[in-house]
């Protein structure tokens, strides 16, 4: 077990290095200097190639890129060039934030959707499926900023039970948790259904049948471990995904989270930032990956461990 | 011998889709005494699997609906009983093995829980005592190291060490009847000869009534008393296993006897029944085999004939009115 989780930390690795670079390029490849808004444009080309000097703008890219890694390895993702503070701590202060959206996000959209795509499968073809499913495809369809606007509109405008905006307490969270959930909670319900429509018409199914066994624990034990087994692996990717979701949310409802950061600093070409909010994200991602490939193990005794 | 366990009367059950009915089984009867074995010998299609899930009530309401007929087990109409009551038959006093022993048993639990579970439920085991019977199970079915065994997943055993765990867990509460749907079908013949061997041998220890399924004759002839063939939805021929060997009657039976390969005398073209069999609604008057037989007549094509009695046997031809 151990060993086979270790495993796939090591193959992480390359796709780790591989996302590096690009988070790299592409911001080095994009076209501005970011020292022009330091700067201004009354300013001598001394001046100007010394500051490009201090940020180490002026040396060969692959230079610039073993720099950057070998700080990646202390975490030092260098200073803000905006904030002129330590970009590492930037994301400290707006992390816990975005992951606390994102978990509330992600657990609300789990005990939506499992249930949900159970009870459509169980009763498929029925009312019950029709509307769990139509439901789904809305949630599907809606952008989640239509939403998380629906949502504010309805809850927090006319409504007033819950504030319109900003960060602090629960009551803050609530709305954009739901607007992330329910819309994520639409893709995996779905695919609730179809896992456990393919599971109950197995053979193995009817065997659990044939012993006599309650209809419950037909489906709540024989079946649905074995279709949990897709659903973990689609959730293991959507919790990196809903993470890096919240960027958008994170803008309508004004909260201080990375996703905010990250849009802040890309408009200010504020590259340390950007480079540090992205890596952070895209390991979330590649970590929910991680986690899905152990839980996965876990569940299905056929994935040998060695 | 003589005690009947389960008596099946002109049993019919249908499936209704949105624009036709099938008469998978229609007016089928036939009876099982204590320790005897019964098969049904057919080829796909035929309705043997349809009758088998039938008696144990599982098959899918809808598309299908057993319409008539009664299924007395010990004088008590299954098709009366309750969900809950079926359930406690299931499993309990009425087992049932499948063709598929690869995907017939749940990938996700071991060995142990999956024979395990059948005697918590039925027998109020507790975990410990039923993992002793297990184990006790698996050693009944001649599977090396049931100790081992016991705690490895399904993945881990050979289709024909996965049917031994199918026989284990079928027959771990002792049912009456063992209802056996082509249990050989998917196995090498070595393992087929085994698992026949073994079921055989463990009926007379039990005791247990057993209706093998199967569209092997060979399998027919190996382990049954009495043989019933269908086709069609309709039992053609129905009698003892000496007498349906040496003496069919009905032309689809020794159409399928024919087909048989021999090993002795000189080697022949295989005889093949013309044609394949039709939906069981395609036939709406006459014999169900008029299509396909060489010795139709007139009055096969408007009526159906009845059951005959022919010293032991029971035929539906008009040949022998």
């Amino acid at each position: 077990m151990l060993k086979y989780a270790i495993k796939r930390i090591i193959l992480a690795i390359p796709v780790i290095i591989s996302m590096t670079i690009i988070v790299f390029l592409i911001l080095h490849l994009a076209p501005g200097e970011p020292i022009d808004l330091i700067v201004g444009p009354n300013v001598t080309p001394e001046v100007y190639e010394s500051i490009r000097h201090k940020y180490g703008l002026d040396q060969p890219l692959i230079v610039q890129y073993f720099k950057f890694l070998g700080n990646l390895f202390r975490l030092d993702f260098g200073d803000s060039i905006l904030q002129q503070r330590p970009v590492s701590r930037l994301i400290l202060e707006r992390l816990p934030v975005t992951l606390k959206l994102g978990i509330a996000g992600f657990i609300l959209s789990v005990i939506i959707a499992i249930p949900l795509g159970i009870l459509a499968a169980v009763n498929r073809n029925t009312i019950i499926d029709y509307t769990c499913m139509t439901g789904a495809m809305l949630g599907m369809s809606l952008p989640t900023f239509w939403f998380g606007l629906l949502l504010l509109y309805f809850f927090a405008y006319r409504m007033r039970i819950f504030p319109i905006s900003g960060y602090g307490t629960w009551k803050h969270l609530v709305l954009p948790a739901f607007a992330l959930g329910l819309t994520d909670a639409a893709v995996t319900a779905r695919m609730m259904r179809s896992s456990m429509l393919e599971v109950l018409g197995q053979d193995y199914v009817r065997t659990a049948r044939s012993k006599g066994l309650a209809e419950k624990v037909v489906i709540y034990q024989h079946a649905l471990k074995n279709a949990l087994i897709p659903i973990v692996t689609l959730l293991g990717m959507r919790l990196g995904w809903i993470i890096g979701g919240s960027v958008v949310l994170e803008t309508i409802f004004s909260i201080p989270g990375l996703g905010r950061l990250m849009i802040d600093s890309i408009h200010s070409r504020d590259y340390p930032v950007v480079q540090g909010s992205m890596i952070v994200l895209t390991s979330a991602i590649i970590l929910g990956n991680i986690i899905a490939d152990i839980l996965y193990a876990v569940i299905d005794p056929r994935i040998k461990f060695d | 011998m003589d005690q009947e366990i389960l008596k099946v009367n002109n049993l019919k059950t249908y499936f209704f889709t949105e624009d036709e009915e099938i008469p998978a089984v229609d007016g089928v009867s036939f009876s099982i005494s204590k320790g005897e074995t019964l098969g049904i010998v057919g080829e796909s299609g035929s309705g043997k699997s349809v009758t088998a899930l039938s008696i144990m009530r599982l098959l899918p309401v809808p598309p299908a609906k057993i319409v008539d007929g009664q299924i007395l087990f010990r004088d008590e109409d299954l098709l009366k009983k309750s969900e809950d009551e079926m359930r406690n038959i299931r499993g309990n006093r009425i087992s049932m093995i499948f063709q598929e022993p690869m995907t017939s048993l749940n990938p996700v639990f071991t060995i142990g829980r999956q024979i395990s579970e059948t005697l918590i439920l039925h027998q109020g085991m507790n975990n410990k005592e039923a993992i002793e019977k297990s184990i006790e199970m698996l050693k009944l079915v001649k599977i090396p190291l049931p100790e081992k065994r016991v705690r490895e997943y399904p993945h881990q055993l050979s289709g024909g060490m996965r049917q031994r765990v199918m026989i284990a867990m079928a027959l771990a509460c002792r049912p009456e009847i063992l209802i056996a749907d082509e249990p050989t079908t998917a196995l090498d013949v070595t393992i087929q000869a085994q698992i026949l061997e073994l079921i055989k041998e463990l009926q007379e220890q039990l005791g247990t009534a057993v209706m093998m399924i199967t569209h092997d004759l060979g399998v027919i002839a190996e382990v049954s008393d009495n043989v019933m063939v269908m086709y069609c939805g309709r039992a053609l021929e129905y009698s003892d296993v000496e007498t349906l060997f040496n003496n069919p009657k009905h032309p689809y039976t020794i159409g399928l006897l024919k087909s048989v390969p021999k090993l002795k005398g000189r080697r022949e073209k295989l005889h093949a029944i013309k044609g394949i069999v039709p939906m069981p609604n395609e036939i709406t008057s006459g014999c169900r085999f008029k299509t396909r037989c060489e010795q139709k007549t007139l009055i096969c094509e408007n009526k159906e004939p009845p059951f005959i009695k022919l010293g032991k046997s029971l035929v539906r031809c008009w040949k022998y009115q």
